[in-house]
Parts: C-alpha cells; sequence; structure tokens
C-alpha cells in the first residue's frame, strides 16, 4: 500500500468573510502526479500556499508524510519544493548562481550542491544558458528554472501552482515534458486551467470549487464515471434523416445533430445506445463509412463538475 | 540562529545592483563637500552678493564638522533609508520572498539577514565619509579633533542604524516599495520634528543630529549624551522585535 505524501484534513481559510477554502480534504499518495483543477477562485493558490506555509490556515490541519505542519515553522521545508504561479527571481543573478544560493539555503555541501545543480539545469534545459543574468530571460525559462530551484535539495514533494499558464504552446510543452518526466521519482502535485496537460501527465486529479472537494479519485477512474459519451457515425447511403426519426425521442439520447450524412449524439447510457443502434442498422440495412465512440475528456468531466451537473 | 548563505546574498544585492554605487558616491561627495562648503563659505557669499558686505566670521574645523553632521543626518540618510525601505517590500511584491521561504529559512533568518547586511553598509558608507571628510577637514583646517568626537560619531552611527531599522519596520508593514518609502519618509520626518523639544532630544532615538553639534559647542551634558545612545539602542530594539513579530505572522 503507497503512502500517504499530503494529507489535508478538513482545511479552510477565511479572508475577512470571504472561504477561500472550505472544509478542503484530499490525500496525496506518494509518488503519484496529481492534477488540482478548479475555476478561477476556487481556492486552488490559497490551499498550495498553506501547504508551503505561507498562509495559515483558519481551520484544520496538513501533514506531510503523517507530520503536522505548523505555519510559521521551516521544520518540514526540506520535503517539499514549491514553484508559484509566478516565480520571482533576484534578476542580477545568473541561473547557476540562483541554483547555488537556493541549494546553500539548505546547507548542502558544496560537492553536492555543484553536481546537482549541473544534473539540474540539465534536465530543465538551461546549461547553454546557466551564466546569463536570470533578468534576461524569457518567461519560459524562468518557469524552467523554478522547477529547478524547487528541486533542488531533492524534495520528495513537489508543488507547482499554474507552471505553464503564462507560457505559450513552446514553454508550455516544455515545462510539462520536465514535469512528466518527474514521475515515479517525486510526488508533484500542481494546480493547472489546462486540462489537456493535466490528462496527459497525471494520475490522479482532485476538481475543487468554491474551496470544496467536487471530485477527487484517479484519472481513469474518473472517466469510468462518466455516463455522457459523444458518438459519430457517418453514413455511407444516407440515412441520416431517418436516423434522426428513430432515435430523437429515445431515453437515452441526451442531442442529436445531423450534419449531412453525419449524425453526432450525446448518450447518457451508452450500452443501450449500441444495442439499440446496432439493432437499427441491421434492420434498415445500413451501410456506415465511420462509427466513433468518443472517450470522455476531463475537460468534459471538469465542466460538468463545476457547473453541477456531475 | 543567523544563516550566512541569506547575508551573503543581501551584500552581494546592494554590490551587483547600482543600490552601493550610488550610495557610496552620494556620501563620499557629502563628505567632501562638507569641509570644503565651511572653508570657502565666506568667498562663495562675497561672489553671490557683490552689492551687500557680508561679514562672517573665520570659518574653523568646527563648522566643517557642523556641515558633515548636517548632510549626513538629511540626505544621505534619507536617500539610505529609501533604499533600505525597499529591502522586504520589493521582494513581496516581485514573489522572491515566496521562493526562498519555501526553503529551510526562518522568517528570524529572513530578517536578521536582511537587518545586519543594512548595518554592514551603513557602517562601511559611515566609515568611508568619516575618512574622506576627517582628512579634508584636517588638510584645509589642520585640524580635525575635538573633545568628544568619538562620541559623537557613535551617536551618529547608531542614529544611523536605528532609521534603518525603521526602514525594515515600514517594509514589513507595506505592500509595496512606494508605501514601504512613504512610511520610512514620514518615520524620518516624525523622529527629526522630536528634535525640536529640546528636552526631548536626549529621549530621542533621533536625537545624535542634534546633540552632536552641542557637543562640538561644548554644551552638551555628558549624561544627556549617554541617554540618548541608550534611548536609540532601545529604539533599535523596539524597531527590530516588532518588525519581526509583524513578519512572523505575516502571510504572504
Amino acid at each position: 500500500m503507497s503512502m500517504t505524501a499530503v494529507r489535508i484534513e478538513n482545511l479552510s481559510k477565511d479572508f475577512d468573510g470571504i472561504l477561500a477554502v472550505n472544509k478542503l480534504s484530499l490525500s496525496v499518495p506518494e509518488g503519484a502526479v496529481y492534477g488540482f483543477l478548479g475555476p478561477n477562485g476556487a481556492g486552488k493558490t490559497t490551499t498550495l500556499k498553506m501547504i508551503v506555509g505561507m498562509t495559515e490556515p483558519t481551520e484544520g490541519h496538513i501533514e506531510v508524510y503523517g507530520n503536522r505542519l505548523e505555519f510559521g515553522s521551516d521544520k518540514h521545508r526540506s520535503e517539499i519544493g514549491f514553484l508559484p504561479d509566478v516565480p520571482g527571481f533576484y534578476d542580477w543573478m545568473t541561473a547557476k548562481e540562483y541554483l547555488a544560493f537556493a541549494g546553500s539555503l539548505y546547507k548542502l555541501s558544496k560537492t553536492v550542491l555543484n553536481d546537482r545543480i549541473r544534473e539540474l539545469l540539465k534536465t530543465v534545459g538551461l546549461t547553454k544558458s546557466q551564466n546569463k543574468k536570470i533578468g534576461g530571460y524569457s518567461r519560459g525559462m524562468k518557469q524552467r528554472l523554478g522547477i529547478a530551484q524547487a528541486l533542488i535539495n531533492n524534495p520528495k514533494i513537489l508543488i507547482l501552482d499554474e507552471p505553464v499558464s503564462a507560457l505559450d504552446p513552446v514553454g508550455r510543452k516544455e515545462v510539462m515534458d520536465i514535469i512528466a518526466s518527474l514521475a515515479g521519482k517525486v510526488t508533484v502535485f500542481f494546480s493547472s486551467h489546462i486540462l489537456a496537460d493535466v490528462e496527459r501527465v497525471c494520475d490522479h486529479v482532485i476538481i475543487i470549487k468554491e474551496g470544496k472537494n467536487m471530485l477527487e479519485d484517479s484519472v481513469e477512474n474518473i472517466r469510468n464515471l462518466s455516463k455522457s459519451r459523444d458518438m459519430e457515425l457517418e453514413f455511407e447511403n444516407g440515412g441520416s434523416e431517418t436516423f434522426l426519426d428513430s432515435f430523437k425521442d429515445s431515453g437515452w439520447v441526451e442531442t442529436i445533430n445531423i450534419e449531412g450524412k453525419k449524425a453526432k449524439i450525446k448518450v447518457n447510457d451508452l450500452d443501450l445506445a449500441r444495442v439499440e443502434i446496432n439493432e437499427w442498422i441491421c434492420k434498415n440495412k445500413v451501410m456506415l463509412r465511420k462509427y466513433i465512440v468518443a472517450e470522455p475528456t476531463l475537460e468534459d468531466i471538469f465542466l460538468k463538475v463545476v457547473n453541477g451537473d456531475a | 540562529m543567523l544563516n550566512l548563505a541569506l547575508l551573503k546574498k543581501e551584500l552581494m544585492e546592494y554590490l551587483k545592483t547600482s543600490k552601493f554605487i550610488v550610495l557610496i558616491a552620494l556620501f563620499a561627495f557629502f563628505a567632501f563637500m562638507s569641509p570644503l562648503l565651511a572653508r570657502y563659505i565666506n568667498e562663495i557669499l562675497g561672489l553671490v552678493s557683490t552689492d551687500i558686505n557680508i561679514s562672517l566670521p573665520d570659518p574653523t574645523y568646527a563648522d566643517a564638522w557642523l556641515q558633515y553632521y548636517k548632510n549626513m543626518s538629511s540626505l544621505c540618510l534619507i536617500v539610505f533609508m529609501i533604499i533600505v525601505t525597499g529591502t522586504v517590500a520589493q521582494e513581496k511584491n516581485k514573489g522572491s520572498i515566496m521562493l526562498v521561504l519555501t526553503k529551510k529559512v526562518s522568517r528570524f533568518q529572513f530578517i536578521i539577514a536582511k537587518f545586519l547586511a543594512a548595518i554592514i553598509i551603513y557602517t562601511i558608507l559611515f566609515l568611508v565619509s568619516l575618512i574622506i571628510s576627517a582628512a579634508y577637514t584636517y588638510f584645509l583646517f589642520d585640524q580635525f579633533v575635538y573633545s568628544g568626537l568619538a562620541l559623537s560619531l557613535v551617536l551618529m552611527w547608531m542614529m544611523g542604524i536605528f532609521y534603518a531599522t525603521m526602514a525594515i519596520l515600514a517594509s514589513v508593514i507595506a505592500k509595496s516599495p512606494t508605501t514601504a518609502a512613504l512610511y520610512g519618509f514620514v518615520g524620518y520626518a516624525v523622529f527629526n520634528l522630536l528634535n525640536i523639544a529640546t528636552g526631548l532630544q536626549k529621549y530621542n532615538p533621533a536625537g545624535a543630529s542634534s546633540l552632536v553639534n552641542s557637543i562640538l559647542m561644548g554644551a552638551s551634558s555628558n549624561i544627556d549624551n549617554w541617554i540618548c545612545l541608550g534611548a536609540t539602542f532601545l529604539g533599535i530594539v523596539i524597531a527590530f522585535s516588532v518588525g519581526y513579530m509583524i513578519f512572523r505572522k505575516q502571510e504572504i
């Protein structure tokens, strides 16, 4: 059984009457790449700031490997690496100098630190720019340096707040590739708005809304939760109009759109829909060019959860 | 308790950005100008007012020191304070504070590194300006030492440290560097206004700016000077403690 890296119990944060986080509970298994999702203002950044000790919880508690965190204490800091949404560096330092500074805060020996800096600069692709002043770095480079500084002391947990939200597609891909490469080596807990990225690298996700846990499970289980699916049929020899007449009043149909020879259907009971459609195809001797059942995307599920349809 | 890596970073920041260059140039300029202006004030006044006959006594080394103390406790100190007020506020504003405080660094280590760096930088500035001014005073007047000079310098130095601590307190309280600079300036103005009341000078942590003039004129009470030194020390301790207490509980 895997250990729990981060456990949050009934965590709340009240900002002068505004409840940013509302009795939130979650647990991040060790080694997981855990996606933290929610619309703007859902309380993601506040939650992450409470985990890293920058904000004091109003209620509840946070445990890291079973050790309860206290606001203002630096006791368990070595176990967590953190990258905020917009990391602020000292522009007058070079990347190499910054990493040396970050490492010296953990009192790493010079030899260990030099090896670690070399290794991390390679991982994040900044070896060639290591002696360039950070002030001249692009946003993507700063974000990659941010990941490197968060990993400087080899922490067990890496917490990333919107690591790709401000980046262009190239920068986004570079950062996501780095996060994907960390899977299995370190527990990654990261918030994001970009659901396709979360879907690609995460094995677990939690969706929060108004500071509350709406859904938390493995990506695989969450996909299976959704009974609603999209189907697409393309007819070889016509039949789309007959198809519409035959099924528009069926209980399993949510929507049907006919575009020429194509029918796009959203169904709420995939098994029943498949049985009835197959029977109709045989009975009417319909020839098909395409028959597609789309996998539910995290985006579909996210939208349903935040809109209260799930 | 002290994190040397943080202190080193603070000092490097003064050196690698333009902060130190600006400060040392300013302090050195006024250290040089103070005896020069004192020495040639009569000639300067004579040149600018040809139709009025101004008769002033011949300048002495005491005028050079008066000028030096005035410059060091006004413009030089204000610029130094404004630079120090950015120390925490700028890090909060830029977000660099978060990357540091989420590492193995306590809030005390963070704030004490800022405080010590400010003391070290101020001490260097003060010593450089003092050496320049004393040497140039000696060059122009053949004398620079007077009774009470050492105590005056200690008072001036302590007052600088007090204002540096006030600047850090302002920086902790404020959310932006501009607000911090404003708070710092208000603090400077308030403590300077307190010097108007002669009886309060000895209890004022910034009383040195007035007392050094009395020492120079031989009109000061030794007890008052030591009381002022104690008040300044107490002011430093209180300002630092308040700043730390606020910072310790502050949410970033």
